[in-house]
Formats: C-alpha cells, sequence, structure tokens
C-alpha cells in the first residue's frame, strides 16, 4: 500500500532520516539496551579487593547451589510460577467472559461498565495493596463483619500474615486490579470480529453460548497469545510492586510471597539482614532475564506455528 | 416466550456485571467515605456515610501538613508529562523516519526498537543504577525521565509505524512538491496526521509511568523527588497507625487519577481499543 | 504552456527495471494520457516527471530547459494525486493558498490566484470549509484548485478520478475536458481506465511492464492498434480474439475463408471488435447464444461458436435472442485485424 518515497536530491546526504532516528535510538539504547546488557556482563564478575574479577559462571553456580541463594532463588522462581499460573486460571478467563459479555451487542450500559471496570488497573499499586490490607484487616472489622453477615464468620483469617495464605491472597489482590487489561485487549479482539460472521451462524442456527465457543474463541486465539505472555512478563517483572508494598522487601511472612522481583531487589539493594551485592543482583537478574527469554521465544514460536497453519 | 427468554438471560448477563462492578468499586467507596470520618466512626461504622458527628477531616489535615504531597504529586506530574512528551516526540520522529524511508539496515533498526516491548527494562537495573550514579543523577527527576522514555519508546514507535505506514504517501508528496523540507513536512503534515493514535500510546505509556514503585524507590528516592506512588508509600509505612490520616493519604493519592479518568474516560477507551485491535 | 520532453529515461529499482528507456515529447498545450494496467510503470514515471522519484538514466527538459536534477517546487509543475492530499487541518481557502504562502508569494497576489482558482471550479462558497466537510468531488476540485494556483508549466495528474463513485467519474471528467479547453496548459494524466483515456486524451500513450506499446490519437490507437495487447485494452467490450489460420492468402477459421490478405503463413489471432458484428445469415460465424443481456438500447450477445470459441457481439436493442438459440454472425472484412503468433498487427488494408 505504502511504498517508501525516494526523495528527490538523492545524491545529497539525507542527514534528516539519522535526525529523526537518533534522539530515539540513543536513549533506547543507552537506558534500555545498554543496561541490560551490562547486567547480563557484571553477573559474570564479582567483587574482590576493590576490583571486579571475573569468574565466568560462578556467580549463576553460587545462585543454584549455593543454600543461601539457592533457598530464596527457588523459592521466588515457585511462588512466581503460582502466581502466573493462578492470573491464568483466574483473572484471564474472568477477563474474557466479562469481555464476553461486554461485547453482546444488544446490551445496555457497556460504556459504564468499561469504564468501571478498567478502574482499579489506573489506580497506583500502592494503593490498591494498601486498601485491601485495611480491608482485609483483623483490625477494623470490615471483613469479619461482613462475613459474619453472610454466616461465614468462623472462616475469617488475617490471611495476608498467615504463610499459609499470604501468596494466595496477594495474587487475588493482584487479580482484582489488572483484570482490566486483559478485558480491554479481550474486549477490543472481540469487537473486531465482522458483524457478518456472528449472523452467518446465527443463521446456520447456533446460539449466544455456542456461537461464543465454537466461533468466537477461535478468532480471537491471537488475542489469547498475546495476553498469555504479556501475563507471564509482567508477572516476573511487575509483581514486585504489589508485594513489596503490601508485604515489604522481605516478602513476609517468612519469605512467603518472595517472588523474583522482590529477589531480585534485595540481592543487589540489600535489606535489613542481608547485605547487597549488586554482582549477584545482576546474576538474580540474569537469570530472570532468561526465563522470560524462554517464555517469549515459546511465544513467538507458538505464534510462527499457528500463521503457518492458517496459510496453509 | 422468546422474549421472556431474553429478558432472563439479559437479567443473568447484568447480574453478572453488575456484581464485578460491586466488587471493582466498594474498596474505593469504602476508602473514601472514610477518610472522612473520625476514628470512632471509622471503626464503629465502617459503612456508614461521613455525616453529622463522624464527619472530620483529621486525616486530609495530617497529610497535607505532615508530609510534602503537593511536592510528590508535582514530581509525578513532571516526570510522566515530560516522559510522555519525549516518548510521543522521539517516538513518533523515529516512527516517520522507518516508515517513510528507504535506507539500508531500515528493518534492522525498525526491529531493534521494537523489541524492548518484550524485554522489560527492570532487568538492567543494576547497570542502570550504576550508569545513573556515574552520570552524576541520583535522586533526580530526570533520571527518572531518561529511564521512562527509554522504557516506553518501543511500543511508541511499534503503534506509531503501524499507522504511518497504513497512511497514503501522497499529502507528503503533495507537500514536496510545494517545496516543504523534510523537517517541516514532519511537524507540519505528519505528526497532525497521528493524532488519532495518540491517545492510544498517552494510555499505554501513562499508566506505568504513573503508578511506578520500583524506579523512584531506586534511583531518586530523597525527599525532594519523590513520587506520589513513592510517598504513599512511605506515608503509610510511617503511619500505619494513624487510620484516618493514611485514609486520607490514599484518597489523596487517588483522587487525581479518579478525576483525570472521568473527564478523559472515552477517549482512553477508545485509544485503547483501536489500539489494541492492531496488536 | 511549455513542452515537455523525456529522453532515454529509464527507472529501476535494484536489479528490477520498471521503466525502460523512455523517448516522449508532448507538445505545447497537449493534454497525454498514460494509460496501462497496474504495475506497467505509468504513475512511477508521472512521479518521475514531478521529481517524486529520481531517474536512473536520462533526462527531462520543461520547455527545452532540463528539470530532472531539480527538487518538485522548482520544476514548474503542479501534481493532482489520486487521494486528493488536502491539508487536513487547513480551510479550503488555505490549501488553495498554501504552496504561495510558503513560497513567500505576495498576499494580494495570492488572494488573487486562489480566487481566480475558486472561479474556475465553482469553489467560492466552500472557502472556509475544512476537507472533512467537504464531498468527493468537491474535494478533487479543491485538488485541482490547488494545481490552478501554482500556475504551472505542467499540470500532473494521478489517477484523480479513481476514488470517485461511477457517476461522479462521469461528471468530473468531462469537467477536466472543459478546464483543459479553457485553460490550455500542458496536461499529463495517468489512468487505468481505457474510458477516461479515450474521452480525455490529445494522445494516448499505452504502458505494459514499463515499455511503452503504442502512441497515437485515440482514434488511431482504436482503429490501428499496434499489437494484440493495445487491440485488446482500448475499447469496451473488449475485442474478441478467435484463433484462426493464414495460409495461401487466406485467412481462415475452421473452414469457413472470410477475409484474403497476403502475410505469411501460420497461426494467427482474428480481432474483432464486438460492435463490428453483425446478425447476418449469411455469415461465417456460427454458434449458440449462451448469454443475452439486453440493456434497452443495446444488447450483448455472448457467443459459444461451433469449434468451441467464445466471442462477444454488440448488437442494437432490437434484437432478442435467447440462451440455447443458434445464432449466425457476420463481419466487415475491413474491420477485423489480423495479428501474428508474438502479438504484432500484420495487416492494414
Amino acid at each position: 500500500m505504502n511504498t517508501k518515497a525516494t526523495e528527490p536530491g538523492r545524491t545529497k546526504r539525507r542527514w534528516y532520516i539519522l535526525v529523526f532516528l537518533a534522539p530515539a535510538t540513543l536513549i533506547y539504547t543507552i537506558f534500555a539496551i545498554y543496561p541490560i546488557i551490562e547486567s547480563l556482563r557484571l553477573s559474570l564478575y564479582t567483587a574482590g579487593d576493590g576490583q571486579a574479577s571475573f569468574i565466568g559462571i560462578a556467580n549463576y553456580l553460587k545462585l543454584l547451589g549455593e543454600p543461601y541463594w539457592a533457598d530464596q532463588f527457588w523459592n521466588a522462581f515457585k511462588n512466581n510460577v503460582v502466581l502466573f499460573i493462578m492470573h491464568m486460571l483466574i483473572q484471564n478467563p474472568i477477563a474474557l467472559a466479562l469481555a464476553a459479555l461486554l461485547s453482546i451487542p444488544t446490551l445496555k450500559g457497556t460504556a459504564i461498565y468499561r469504564t468501571v471496570f478498567f478502574l482499579p488497573t489506573l489506580l497506583s499499586v500502592v494503593v490498591v495493596g494498601f486498601i485491601w490490607q485495611l480491608i482485609l484487616s483483623p483490625l477494623w472489622g470490615v471483613t469479619p463483619d461482613a462475613m459474619k453477615a453472610l454466616g461465614l464468620g468462623q472462616w475469617f483469617r488475617p490471611w495476608l500474615g498467615l504463610e499459609s495464605s499470604a501468596l494466595v491472597t496477594v495474587t487475588l489482590i493482584s487479580i482484582w486490579q489488572y483484570v482490566g487489561i486483559p478485558l480491554m485487549l479481550f474486549y477490543a479482539a472481540l469487537l473486531n470480529i465482522p458483524e457478518e460472521t456472528i449472523e452467518a451462524a446465527r443463521i446456520d442456527g447456533l446460539n449466544g453460548w455456542w456461537i461464543f465457543w465454537k466461533v468466537k474463541l477461535p478468532l480471537i486465539l491471537p488475542t489469547l497469545g498475546l495476553v498469555a505472555i504479556l501475563t507471564y512478563i509482567g508477572n516476573f517483572t511487575a509483581s514486585f510492586d504489589l508485594i513489596y508494598s503490601i508485604q515489604g522487601g522481605l516478602a513476609g511472612p517468612d519469605f512467603s510471597t518472595d517472588v523474583m522481583g522482590t529477589f531480585l531487589f534485595r540481592s543487589f539493594f540489600g535489606f535489613q539482614a542481608q547485605l547487597g551485592d549488586q554482582y549477584m543482583g545482576a546474576t538474580v537478574a540474569s537469570a530472570l532475564f532468561f526465563i522470560i527469554l524462554v517464555g517469549v521465544g515459546c511465544y513467538l514460536f507458538g505464534v510462527q506455528r499457528k500463521l503457518q497453519r492458517y496459510d496453509s | 416466550m422468546r422474549r421472556t427468554r431474553d429478558h432472563l438471560t439479559s437479567t443473568a448477563i447484568h447480574t453478572v456485571l453488575i456484581a464485578w462492578t460491586l466488587l471493582a468499586l466498594f474498596p474505593l467507596v469504602l476508602i473514601l467515605i472514610n477518610s472522612l470520618k473520625t476514628r470512632k466512626a471509622i471503626f464503629g461504622d465502617a459503612l456508614g456515610l461521613p455525616t453529622g458527628k463522624a464527619l472530620s477531616f483529621k486525616g486530609y489535615e495530617s497529610v497535607l501538613t505532615n508530609s510534602d504531597f503537593p511536592l510528590f504529586f508535582s514530581n509525578s506530574l513532571t516526570v510522566t508529562c515530560v516522559s510522555l512528551f519525549f516518548i510521543l516526540l522521539f517516538g513518533a520522529m523515529a516512527a516517520h523516519a522507518v516508515s517513510e524511508y528507504e535506507f539500508k539496515g531500515n528493518t534492522l533498526i525498525s526491529l531493534y526498537l521494537i523489541v524492548g516491548i518484550m524485554v522489560p527494562i527492570r532487568l538492567g537495573t543494576v547497570a542502570l543504577l550504576n550508569l545513573i550514579v556515574k552520570l552524576g543523577l541520583t535522586n533526580t527527576l530526570t533520571a527518572l525521565i531518561l529511564v521512562y522514555t527509554a522504557q516506553g519508546l518501543p511500543i511508541a514507535i511499534f503503534i506509531f509505524s503501524e499507522f504511518l505506514r497504513s497512511v497514503s504517501r501522497e499529502i507528503k508528496d503533495s507537500a514536496r512538491i510545494d517545496g516543504l523540507s523534510e523537517y517541516r513536512i514532519f511537524f507540519e503534515v505528519v505528526l497532525p496526521l497521528v493524532r488519532p493514535v495518540i491517545a492510544t500510546v498517552a494510555v499505554f505509556s501513562m499508566i506505568p509511568i504513573w503508578n511506578d514503585l520500583w524506579f523512584p524507590l531506586i534511583l531518586s528516592p530523597g525527599e525532594e523527588t519523590r513520587t506520589v506512588t513513592l510517598g504513599v508509600q512511605q506515608f503509610i509505612g510511617q503511619y500505619t497507625v494513624k487510620w484516618g490520616s493514611v485514609l486520607a493519604a490514599l484518597s489523596v493519592a487517588i483522587m487525581p487519577v479518579l478525576v483525570m479518568y472521568i473527564i478523559f474516560s472515552r477517549q482512553l477507551i477508545r485509544g485503547i481499543t483501536t489500539g489494541a485491535v492492531k496488536g | 504552456m511549455a513542452t515537455l520532453a523525456l529522453k532515454s529515461v529509464k527507472k529501476a529499482f535494484g536489479d528490477t527495471t520498471v521503466i525502460q528507456n523512455m523517448e516522449l515529447t508532448v507538445e505545447n498545450g497537449e493534454l497525454i494520457v498514460f494509460v496501462g494496467p497496474s504495475g506497467c510503470g505509468k504513475s512511477t514515471l508521472l512521479r518521475m516527471i514531478a521529481g517524486l522519484e529520481t531517474l536512473t538514466a536520462g533526462e527531462i527538459h520543461i520547455d527545452g530547459e532540463r528539470i530532472d536534477h531539480q527538487p518538485p517546487s522548482n520544476r514548474g509543475i503542479a501534481m493532482v494525486f489520486q487521494s486528493y492530499a488536502l491539508y487536513p487541518h487547513k480551510n479550503v481557502r488555505g490549501n488553495l493558498g498554501f504552496s504561495l504562502k510558503h513560497a513567500g508569494v505576495d498576499k494580494t497576489e495570492i488572494d488573487k490566484r486562489v480566487n481566480v482558482a475558486a472561479d474556475i471550479l465553482g469553489l467560492q462558497d466552500l472557502m472556509d470549509r475544512k476537507p472533512r466537510e467537504l464531498s468527493g468531488g468537491q474535494r478533487q476540485r479543491v485538488a485541482i484548485g490547488r494545481a490552478i494556483v501554482r500556475e504551472p508549466k505542467v499540470f500532473l495528474f494521478d489517477e484523480p478520478l479513481s476514488n470517485l463513485d461511477a457517476a461522479l467519474r462521469v461528471h468530473m471528467r468531462v469537467e477536466i475536458l472543459k478546464l483543459h479547453q479553457r485553460l490550455k496548459n500542458t496536461m499529463v494524466y495517468v489512468t487505468h481506465d481505457q474510458v477516461e483515456a479515450m474521452t480525455l486524451a490529445d494522445r494516448i500513450v499505452v504502458f505494459r511492464h514499463g515499455a511503452v506499446e503504442q502512441v497515437g490519437t485515440p482514434l488511431e490507437l482504436y482503429r490501428h492498434p499496434a499489437n494484440r495487447f493495445v487491440a485488446g485494452f482500448i475499447g469496451s467490450p473488449a475485442m474478441n480474439f478467435l484463433k484462426a489460420h493464414c495460409g495461401s492468402g487466406h485467412v481462415t477459421l475452421n473452414e469457413t475463408v472470410f477475409c484474403s490478405r497476403q502475410h505469411t503463413d501460420g497461426d494467427v489471432t482474428l480481432g474483432i471488435r464486438p460492435e463490428h458484428l453483425k446478425v447476418d445469415v449469411h455469415g461465417q460465424l456460427h454458434g449458440e447464444v449462451q448469454v443475452f443481456e439486453h440493456l434497452g438500447g443495446e444488447a450483448f450477445v455472448h457467443l459459444t461458436l461451433d469449434d468451441g470459441q467464445t466471442l462477444v457481439a454488440k448488437l442494437d436493442g432490437e434484437h432478442h435472442l435467447r440462451p440455447g438459440e443458434r445464432c449466425v454472425l457476420g463481419i466487415d472484412p475491413r474491420k477485423c485485424h489480423v495479428f501474428d503468433s508474438t502479438g504484432l498487427r500484420i495487416c492494414t488494408d
């Protein structure tokens, strides 16, 4: 459609191309790409007598082998996996269901619903964390009273403070907040399905429920993939903010809510008893980088396969 | 028969949607109404409205006097707005260069710039902090602006270039015939053209910047440069016992976002849905 | 008012040659039309004249002066685009005057030229409107007005009517013709629509794959196409092409001999325009009616001949035939064309 123009006076240097590209490329390279590469490099070093000395993959072995590090690493990793699975199994289906309902053409008031549903996502994570901390707090009584009213009084626990339930509770709070994003993506994708396709299905005799499963869902598979990979990336990186606000840098109680993000933060920043070590921090970051790379790789590979299947 | 069945389905659907609406709004409403109550009222009658004896502004007073919320707010505003400006401007420039002109390495550069979408910038924090320290930019808003700009550029470039590729080049050719330089063509012809997608890019960029806790905590935790998000987090940490103040702090943090959202919700949603369609 | 000369113009993108060695002279005040199928290079050539594409080789002269190294704004050209390319944030007056304002022309002069253009195109009532408040036809007129205001030596049109609906296209075609009669400028007009080409052009240049198939007046192209491509491109509905054989001076279709020419023997293609076929009991073409389209004043009959080949004939509205009926058509031997196996036309009578 739009083939690129070759401007007149081609023999002259087209400086303007450089000018247009320079600012973005410079800032991006210096503050986004370079740090990541440099962190990868740092993970191969350690502090020794004031000078950084190259030690190869020793840091990685330390991370995975030494109990002090390995325990934290695997604990954090396990928690992240739990986080990810819960988000995939709870947040995304809820978002899909809400989006499916919202996209029904004859529904009234969709604008209001849309606005409301996206509101929690806009709020600062700190705010959200604390609001829920208050609501769930045994001191206030909002939740215990509400549960008593529903006859479930004896089931109340200070979930955020209990090792056994803290992670799940935090995850549910995170889901509450972030439902808005996959909701919007699904909603947009569903809206993108041409009316005629739905009408043809209706003429073929399918009703709303079946239309969703057999027509709409297959058509938004790419969006499902996109949401999955975004959930994956977000879970491993953005989870820090919520957990740090609610449970602090030690991701209490007793590391039960520790995730890769908080672990990374502690590694190079230090926290209370634990000293910061920028090289181990870099190592943790690189490990996280590879974990994410694996996920993205699977996603891109999967997308490639799917595209090929549609073409053939 | 069909009519009643439709009615039932419709009611069922609305029930589900309203249920989630309540779930989404309830916590916020709770915070807001309780921020205006006396301590007794907060604990005695959590769900009641702040009227009569229950009304108290003590919480807000303490927030506004004991902390620097106006400063935090203006910091957040500055960082978000300036970052957004650079993201939009530099992103549009790069997207224009990549989509309009043919040159060696065009594909390579566009891939390079867009790969950042999948790579979280936080992973390079260790080296980033070292760099910021070396540049002498610790505890400056500048550091945050640079980092957020770098973070927001990939997706901005992606969205802008997808859009620009679908715009006919004839209007730019017409401007060339009229004798405009490539720079003027960018500023006077191309920029006005990308207006529909600016909202999309702004939405995708603004939210992660405003709400970010990580970089303000690590790069600029100082009093002078604290953002609202960090400020609220620290404040709450200090005042956990004073419920009124805490609730007021939370409300203060929510308020600007709420107000902006209510004003701009239509454009925001439209922006997301149009942008997301491409993705 | 100027002449346009293309000398050995060539254009290649990497290894692909898009324009091959083009020679053309456009006379003063001539309206020349570049026509051809999509991708034949006509738009590229127009853009090279405008200065929006560079030349790989050759020269372009306007009024004897070489211009292919000049930027577009210095060439004395103005261009009307397919998508009008109006500035959306300026109103009609702003759009019309923009290039002059940018060039620093005196305000009174700008106003004068803008008003003249508005008068010619009937835009006086629309001057304060923005492009989004205009219809397609109005936008196209503003685009043309913008070109007029520049007082160029040569007007360039790049498929300006393609985005309009059929009825509007017919109307605007007449408007452009009137414009040319009034302004008497040299104009280069690119289109893929042969009807536009036939009605507007003083001369037509038929393109295919970057090479010129034929240059001539509309009537020349209609009556004496140089090859099979031009013959099939000009005229609607398209010319019928039938496989035939030429031997000892006779061109035969199956067993039926109908015209004698003197040429080399071998397989040939016989070309007959639908409008040159008549229902004739003594005719040479026997076949069965497949489809009969009646348009009121005229009718098209699609025939399958006894040897399996198909053709279309244009008859007047008095005929009524039904599918399955047998039909015999006759041709005027003076009106048919014979093409050799390479597609080249091989006879003149």
